[in-house]
């Protein structure tokens, strides 16, 4: 059975790893950048403004065309079958199922932990 | 008495053993597949198996030996080499911990450690590559946070052929064309980093004592020798080192000014230098060459053996025995331009570190209208992925240009330059001679030259290249390269549009 049928289930997940892992929130110190998330079937735009290791917070059906940090799903299904683990991030990346539209690899690399 | 070489290339996707002569004839090859194992649902981290991986390179090596049954072979030295990236983790008796091919990318969990302690023009003015997460020194890194119990055993980091020739000889040591790719070594000093190492508190014994390649290192182990029953008390074993460098070794690029094309599941292209040289933009790699006091620059064209071979097995299903040569004919066939046929697989300028979306696969032709008097047929789309790749190789080799002053000799080996008619378009497309040893396949070439040079059988490379080398030169045709200055703007303009698809 999916633990996750709604992205805002998948939303809360993102928090609570932020909160109750300190690995994550290490790796994120310096990290002050503000990341969009835009599904592409429904055009939902999701924004994650993170205060290096100090606070988080998530703003569900904002956008901000500023974002240093741009990554598309193709759909939000996309997300539900990775926090599933229904698909790799790997597999959805190479499938063209998530792009990221802004955003050194640097940059990205620190949302690893946070996202899949 | 009939003296041979063997080698071992574990290469992308094979482990590939060759016995040749002393004259460097190739006589015998044995291929057994690598399996690539995904650790965990994320597809970031990939291991080998490697008991499996010993376990077939043994029975490689046992049925080369069989199958030569020659009752008076006497193999005067094994040499091997190995993919670059790939490393290897070993504890105090000798067993892998870890092993980890070339595209394990575990370290995108832990290259914020390194961010932290450097930029990455200061990481890169050292080490001479960029991303960390490709590299060991990542690994190493994430092991230390994600996996702490195995970390604690870790005694010594390898790189893949070092950890071959450990198997092999119980040797423990490095080389600067296996080091290089490890994001640890000191590319200038051919030299670990003391200045990485300290950063992040490793324990330098974990590095061992790097050697040149074409050193020999020590003998086959006795009980190997038996295993692989091969008729011998003593057999030496030498350095070689990364696949590529053996390669370039293998076409004959040695002398500064040489480009060397290693057509292989991907081509990186490698310039061969005088003294270190870094690209100030992070993008273009700086390594050793296997060769004492020359080093590299590196421009990666991508997956084109893989676009080849995708198109050969997906598109090319006609009953023949072999599609290559089928191939072949369709490029005999067809003019440049393939119909106004474009591939867009892969192949195209190294952008490495701004690498954040993987493009989607394009071909771009006329469709059947009315208007349409002629339509592309499957040898044009041949066509088609042949200069997909050639375009990306010259997007690669316009940017090495641009490190030197001299006009470069050009050089290519591996599996596609078996093609003549691709070895034709490439000249046509680089505007550029292209030579091409006799024998294609360079890296176990380069490889057996290790032996040659570290048995004192010859005092250096070129001395085995003016004895032993045939080069099969292409010349550009005038009337092509006209064409293709042309078809490749065409090309590149398609490209920049279908770049964000």
């Amino acid at each position: 059975m999916s633990d996750f049928i709604k992205i805002e289930s998948c939303l809360k997940e993102i928090e609570n790893r932020y909160l109750s892992t300190e690995k994550v929130r290490k790796k994120l110190a310096d990290y002050d950048d503000t990341i969009q998330l835009r599904f592409l079937d429904s055009g939902r735009l999701v924004l994650f403004l993170i205060n290096k290791d100090q606070a988080i917070e998530i703003k569900d059906r904002s956008g901000d065309d500023n974002a240093p940090v741009k990554i598309e799903f193709t759909s939000e299904q996309v997300m539900l079958d990775l926090f599933n683990k229904e698909l790799s991030a790997i597999k959805a990346y190479s499938a063209g199922k998530i792009k990221i539209q802004e955003g050194s690899i640097r940059k990205l690399m620190k949302l690893k932990s946070l996202m899949f | 008495m009939s003296d041979k070489i063997l080698t071992i290339d574990l290469s992308s996707t094979f482990i590939k053993v060759a016995l040749l002569s002393a004259e460097l004839e190739i006589e015998r090859v044995v291929n057994q597949s690598i399996d690539i194992l995904e650790e965990g649902i994320d597809g970031f981290a990939k291991i080998f198996d490697m008991n499996q991986l010993w376990n077939k390179i043994c029975l490689a090596i046992k049925q080369i030996i069989l199958q030569s049954g020659d009752q008076n072979l006497n193999i005067i030295g094994i040499s091997t080499c190995a993919q670059r990236i790939a490393s290897v983790f070993i504890d105090n008796r000798g067993k892998e911990i870890y092993g980890g091919p070339n595209i394990d990318i575990r370290g995108i969990d832990s290259a914020y450690i390194i961010e932290d302690e450097f930029t990455e023009k200061e990481l890169f003015n050292i080490t001479g590559h960029t991303p960390s997460l490709l590299f060991t020194l990542a690994r190493i890194l994430w092991f230390r946070e994600e996996a702490e119990e195995k970390f604690e055993k870790i005694k010594k980091i390898l790189m893949l052929d070092d950890w071959l020739i450990y198997r092999l000889s119980g040797e423990l040591v490095s080389d600067p064309s296996s080091a290089a790719e490890s994001q640890l070594l000191d590319i200038k000093k051919r030299r670990w980093s003391n200045e990485i190492i300290e950063s992040f508190n490793l324990d330098p014994n974990f590095f061992p004592d790097i050697v040149e390649s074409g050193t020999v290192i020590g003998q086959l182990k006795l009980d190997l020798i038996k295993k692989f029953n091969i008729n011998q008390d003593r057999i030496p074993v030498i350095k070689t080192g990364g696949d590529t460098q053996a390669s370039l070794l293998g076409m004959g690029a040695i002398k500064e000014g040489d480009i060397g094309i290693s057509l292989g599941t991907t081509a990186p292209l490698q310039l061969v230098i005088k003294k270190p040289l870094f690209d100030p933009e992070c993008n273009y790699w700086a390594s050793c060459h296997s060769i004492k006091g020359k080093w590299l620059i590196e421009a990666h064209a991508g997956n084109t053996g893989a676009s080849y071979n995708w198109f050969k097995d997906t598109f090319i299903n006609v009953p023949t025995t072999n599609k290559d040569a089928l191939i072949d004919q369709y490029l005999r066939e067809t003019l440049p331009g393939a119909c106004s046929t474009f591939a867009y697989l892969g192949p195209e300028k190294m952008n490495i570190k701004n690498q954040t979306s993987i493009k989607r696969g394009v071909f771009i032709f006329p469709p059947p209208q009315l208007i349409s008097n002629e339509l592309p047929k499957i040898n044009s789309f041949a066509r088609s992925v042949i200069e997909n790749i050639t375009f990306g190789i010259y997007e690669n080799f316009i940017a090495l240009n641009n490190f030197i002053d001299l006009k470069p000799r050009l050089f290519c080996g591996g599996g596609m330059a078996k093609s003549l008619e691709f070895r034709k378009i490439l000249a046509n497309v680089l505007d550029s001679v292209v030579l091409t040893p006799a024998i294609k396949e360079s890296s176990f070439i380069g490889t057996a030259m290790n032996t040659l040079k570290g048995l004192g059988l010859y005092p250096d490379y070129k001395s085995i290249i003016n004895d032993l080398f045939n080069y099969e030169n292409i010349d550009k045709e005038a009337q092509f390269v006209e064409s293709y200055k042309i078809i490749y703007n065409e090309w590149k303009n398609i490209k920049n549009k279908i770049d964000d698809l």
